[in-house]
């Protein structure tokens, strides 16, 4: 039996992708896994984080600023910047904090919330995404845990429990 | 290319290994087709007569061997195509869970095949559906390029037009391409009237396209309606069906927003062939052209797979990557469909193992024969037989699938997100069928594919607000996520 990272639903073992929400489970042959190890950032960011309570809110702090950005539990969230052009809607645009300069894509990453649980993809973003400084490979969900640096291109964030 | 007398095999299309009841059979098909006193048409009789011969020489094991050892050798030295399969895995774990494997049958074209000069006939009926909705534009643009196809036929192909509504007629009998003016001023008798009565229309192309026994003719019926059958279903898969074991295929074009793509798809997929959506009449033109000159570059027109159940094994899914993307039905042989001269014929089989108490060093996932008829380039039938046993090791680390396996996957995984919306909405569950449209758009985001992708999410508020897809929205959905498998340049 196979729990879908996405959308926990149990799949069959030899599934590849989700027969639910369509999210790949077994890594292509040619991706490589995430070091486990993992690189604390040296940036000055808040280490006296107080204990994530279950029932905390999930939020992305935008480090050169005071912003969060609340992430809602359940379905998946786009991350990126509006284009007139192209008319995409992320869910949520960063345009406010200067993504086009900062080298956001429209589609840069999804994210999503579910069960306690927070996961982190890169869809082909032109700069990629970054947990703890390390660049991701796009299209797999990455776990993400309390405290964890994420860029999306420069923009810098922190997960964090509001 | 007229069939030389002494090709008797040809003439009762069998293979040279068919047994003496294949061939008492084979006999008596094409003699009642044939018989003169059912038809007139010219060179029938000389067809009748030469079956007759062929039937005296064959049924007389004697005459037959005397006649076997003057034919030319019956293999080619190089093969002209090549036969693979990929698994998703290789090894089993256990066999105590139920678990999915998929399974990648490719047959590929080889550089043989550029040595190939024959010309290859074409036996085509075009049923065009003349209900009163198809007047104007698109009956227009059908009779224009029909009119195209006519002045492009070559001498040896056979061609027929067959108009339908509320009742059919044969508006060009199948005859070979000798005078197209007389052709082309036969079409002026189609008038527009009345309903869609497809099992009529495709009863009188099977007659016309079967009229010619013709063992290496590319055989093919294209149905062209805009409209939905009604009654006349159950009629029309039987009549598929029967097709399919006259080695006639049949293609479908639908066209605008009110025909029924299930059905298309079922018929269609029975005899190996497929349907595409044209959604603007413009479109006739390139789409009906662009199928009649895929049929001239066909090197197989007729692939099938029989096989044999295997305990604890079902075949969940069948889909054809390509050629054309759709999936398949899975009827016992499972039609496949053609191999074209320039392009790998791809199937995806999507197997559950269902759990069993054994201690199998290896179990068999499929044993199966795949039959090559001989039509196009194909001189004499084939069979290869495919037979799978995977090992069961429980030792053994989760391996990844091959690429081309995952590749495939990821596009068919969004077609069957479509098929899994569509499903929800018909049982009433939006919410599931919304979420699941979500779930699409976002990949087709993440792929790149905007355009797709904001035709789905204007679709999911369309079934929000009004609890059903907006008309014709499910079928650009499904035709859209089809359009995935095809290379990015032939795209639009």
């Amino acid at each position: 039996m196979i729990i879908c990272t996405h959308c926990a639903s149990h799949e069959l073992d030899g599934t590849i992708f989700c027969n639910n929400c369509g999210t790949q489970l077994v890594l292509s042959p040619h991706t490589q896994k995430l070091s486990q190890q993992q690189a604390r950032p040296s940036e000055n960011i808040n280490n006296n984080l107080p204990d994530p309570v279950s029932t905390a809110k999930i939020a992305l702090h935008l480090l050169a600023s005071k912003h969060l950005i609340e992430i809602t539990e359940g379905r998946p969230l786009i991350i990126g910047r509006y284009d007139e052009l192209q008319q995409v809607q992320p869910d949520i645009d960063l345009t406010i904090y200067n993504a086009l300069e900062n080298g956001v894509s429209r589609m840069h990453a999804i994210i999503q919330a579910q069960k306690g649980k927070i996961f982190l993809q890169d869809t082909n973003s032109s700069n990629g995404t970054f947990i703890n400084s390390i660049r991701i490979s796009p299209g797999i969900n990455h776990p993400l845990q309390y405290g964890d640096i994420i860029s999306f291109g420069k923009l810098k964030f922190q997960l964090v429990f509001i | 290319m007229p069939i030389p007398p002494e090709d008797y095999y040809g003439l009762l299309n069998i293979p040279r290994s068919a047994t003496q009841e294949e061939i008492r059979r084979a006999y008596l098909h094409a003699a009642k087709r044939l018989h003169p006193d059912k038809n007139v048409a010219p060179g029938e009789t000389e067809l009748f007569l030469g079956v007759h011969q062929a039937y005296q020489v064959l049924s007389d094991p004697i005459r037959r061997s005397a006649y076997d050892a003057t034919l030319p050798p019956e293999k080619p030295t190089t093969p002209i195509f090549t036969c693979q399969f990929l698994l998703s895995r290789n090894n089993l774990n256990h066999l105590t869970e139920k678990q999915r494997i998929y399974l990648l049958l490719k047959l590929i074209p080889t550089e043989e095949v550029k040595k190939i000069t024959r010309h290859i006939p074409i036996n085509l009926c075009l049923v065009v559906d003349t209900s009163t909705s198809m007047k104007g534009a698109k009956l227009d643009m059908v009779m224009q390029t029909t009119i195209q196809i006519i002045n492009s036929l070559r001498e040896q192909d056979f061609f027929s037009v067959v108009a339908f509504n509320d009742r059919a007629n044969v508006i060009i009998p199948a005859t070979r391409n000798k005078n197209p003016q007389t052709m082309i001023s036969a079409l002026r008798h189609i008038q527009t009237l009345g309903g869609t009565e497809i099992y009529k229309g495709l009863k009188l192309a099977l007659q016309e396209v079967t009229r010619y026994s013709q063992s290496e003719a590319i055989n093919h019926i294209i149905l062209l309606t805009d409209g939905r059958t009604y009654g006349d279903e159950q009629f029309c898969y039987d009549l598929a069906k029967e097709a399919a074991r006259q080695n006639v295929s049949i293609i479908g074009l639908g066209i605008g927003n009110g025909w029924n793509d299930i059905f298309l798809d079922h018929i269609t997929s029975l005899t190996g062939g497929y349907c595409i959506m044209v959604s603007q009449p413009n479109e006739i033109e390139e789409l009906l052209k662009n199928k009649f000159f895929q049929l001239s570059n066909t090197l197989a027109p007729n692939i099938n797979l029989s096989f044999e159940t295997v305990p604890n094994i079902e075949m969940s899914y069948i889909f054809r990557i390509q050629p054309e993307a759709s999936p398949i039905i899975d009827e016992n042989p499972i039609r496949l469909g053609a191999m074209l001269m320039d392009m790998p014929l791809k199937i995806l089989i999507e197997c559950i193992i269902q759990p069993q108490e054994n201690n199998a060093p290896a179990i068999t996932i499929l044993n199966g024969l795949l039959h090559i008829s001989a039509a196009g380039s194909i001189s004499s039938a084939m069979s290869i037989p495919l037979q799978i046993r995977i090992p069961v090791n429980p030792t053994s680390e989760i391996e990844s699938p091959p690429q081309e396996i995952i590749q495939a996957l990821s596009k068919l995984t969004l077609y069957r997100l479509q098929e899994k919306a569509r499903n929800e909405v018909a049982d009433g569950n939006y919410n599931k069928a919304t979420e699941h449209l979500q779930q699409l758009a976002t990949h087709l985001l993440a792929h790149g594919e905007t355009t797709l992708a904001k035709n789905i999410l204007a679709e999911k508020k369309y079934i929000e607000q009004q609890n059903n897809f907006s008309e014709g929205g499910e079928k650009s959905i499904k035709f859209g996520t089809r359009a995935l498998f095809l290379p990015t340049e032939e795209r639009k």
